[in-house]
């Protein structure tokens, strides 16, 4: 379990307003945890706790029990939280998509053979197998970001931050990316994602909004959605899920199909179809 | 997008199949010969081993020689410098241009040694892929007492992949700038010195960036720069051993004979 309670974290010391304000949250394993909130909100910084890139100026952030303010714990902690970042360009290491993949494990110091299985494995996971001998460069923005995702998986970690690893992405290449997630939801690790979209997060078992460094609502995606001042906190509600929200209010629909908030037109009609 | 110094071409040759550490020690080893070599005979000798190799290799010799491309101006400059500045019999005189006899001599020995350095360099990454030239390195120069200056040849090997890695990033990024500047009415041809700027600025900020993620994406996958194991591991074979025997004659012989 990830157990962050009364974080607070300032750049400088001396700083008036601190980045992130007394946060608690837990995250049980095999959760699949959205982060959302608007640009400057302090989502990457609350997540670049989680790997112990920064360390709490004030409060606690353990990973399984291990205290991220402990040195020793540190290399365990990143190994336990694999982290995906935005930019895929940006973290690649090796020359080729086989190498790259291999940084992470050569890092823990495993046997040749067991880093061969690993990049393997990883690669095949994300549907990147056939591609390991190329360079990681020159594949598109969608492949990149299935390759940086390998990279974090040949490590096997427990849990998974995708920071805002869609947001440069086309449709199809989210697509890709979301059904990736999925998988990997399914074979137990936990998803901690990270976006400013809201029609991201609606496969999530858990919403946390952020504005201004601190928490404004922590719930079930439909609970979430359906707060009235939502829209105040800089997040965009998709227009079908705000019109489902008005016809609820107005009474035109009485309970939505399978009690979630329809996020597909053909939803919508089906609720309507029911409620009339 | 492509590097200018690291030219690997896939094959199935003794050459390619020979550990990473046997070729460097080669090339070490041909670089003393090539510093030494004075005589015609000896130039034309290592000019011998060097297309004996190529042909074995399997590469073809326009790589190697595309290898001395972005050297040439230097070729030209350590040739004209020793034309022009060595003391001797003047081959003609106009004003202060005296070129002499014994500084061809001695320009065409230097450039023809330092073009022969680059080609016995360019068999080793022609026939190398650069992950296992780092290796190879890291190995050699693992023994070495590096803690003591504060490095570890993990270190260094990672330094090196990552600079074979950037190096044509950097091309690519100074590129993208070059033609936005340009699209905002940068003229390169007519104003050299502040459209020069005008790439270098952004290209220093950009690359400070990446080098700041790329180290946080580095720590994140748990790079400590202590020891670390590779995907690629280094295992010195029959063929290795002959070839290493083989070079350590050649030295012998040398050493016997000069």
């Amino acid at each position: 379990m990830i157990d962050i309670k009364n974080l607070v974290y300032q750049y400088e010391s001396n700083s008036k307003y601190p980045v992130l304000d007394r946060l608690n949250i837990q995250i049980k394993k095999g959760e699949f945890v959205s982060i959302v909130g608007e640009n400057g909100c302090g989502k990457s910084t609350l997540v670049q706790h989680l790997n112990a890139l920064l360390i709490p100026s004030k409060g606690t952030v353990q990973i399984e029990g291990l205290d991220t303010k402990k040195q020793s714990n540190i290399w365990s902690i990143r190994q336990k939280v694999g982290m995906v970042f935005q930019n895929p360009q940006s973290q690649f290491i090796g020359t080729t998509v086989q190498e790259d993949v291999a940084f992470g494990p050569e890092n823990l110091a495993l046997s040749n053979h067991e880093i061969q299985t690993r990049v393997n494995d990883a690669l095949e996971q994300v549907g990147m197998l056939d591609f390991k001998e190329y360079n990681p460069m020159s594949l598109s923005g969608g492949q990149k970001q299935c390759v940086a995702i390998a990279g974090v998986l040949a490590m096997k970690p427990e849990y998974i931050v995708l920071d805002e690893i869609t947001s440069m992405l086309d449709d199809k290449s989210q697509k890709t990316i979301s059904d990736i997630i999925k998988h990997l939801q399914k074979n137990g690790i936990t998803i901690i994602y990270v976006t400013h979209r809201i029609k991201d997060v609606v496969n999530s078992d858990r919403i946390i909004v952020m504005s201004k460094g601190r928490i404004l609502y922590n719930d079930k995606p439909q609970t979430v959605l359906e707060e009235p001042s939502l829209p105040e906190s800089g997040i965009e509600i998709p227009p079908i899920v705000e019109l489902a929200n008005r016809l609820k209010r107005d009474g035109i629909i009485d309970t939505y199909n399978n009690k979630n908030l329809p996020f597909s037109n053909k939803e919508l009609l089906e609720d309507l179809c029911q409620s009339i | 997008m492509h590097s200018f110094f690291f030219n690997y071409v896939p094959g199935n040759s003794l050459i390619h199949h020979l550990d990473p550490r046997t070729k460097l020690l080669a090339v070490m080893v041909a670089s003393i010969f090539i510093f030494n070599a004075e005589t015609f005979l000896e130039l034309v000798t290592i000019a011998g081993f060097f297309v004996i190799i190529a042909f074995i290799s399997g590469v073809n010799y326009s790589i190697f020689l595309k290898s001395l491309r972005p050297m040439s101006l230097f070729f030209i400059f350590l040739f004209f410098i020793q034309l022009f500045l060595s003391e001797g019999k003047p081959i003609f005189t106009i004003g202060f241009i005296n070129p002499t006899y014994e500084g061809l001599i001695t320009g065409l020995q230097i450039t023809t040694r330092f073009i022969f350095l680059i080609l016995f360099a360019s068999i080793l990454t022609a026939t190398t892929q650069p992950v296992m030239i780092t290796s190879g390195i890291e190995r050699l120069i693992r023994p070495l007492p590096l803690k003591y200056i504060g490095v570890s040849s993990f270190d260094i090997a990672t330094m090196m992949s990552l600079s074979i890695r950037f190096i044509p990033l950097l091309f690519d990024n100074a590129k993208k700038i070059q033609y936005a500047q340009m699209s905002r009415g940068m003229d390169f041809k007519n104003n050299i010195f502040k459209s020069f700027s005008s790439v270098a600025v952004p290209l220093i900020m950009s690359t400070k960036r990446t080098a700041q993620d790329i180290a946080i994406a580095m720590e994140s996958r748990c790079y400590q720069g202590i020891y670390r194991t590779s995907l690629f591991e280094l295992e010195m074979k029959n063929a290795d051993w002959i070839v290493l025997l083989g070079i350590s004659i050649m030295v012998l012989l040398f050493m016997f004979l000069i």
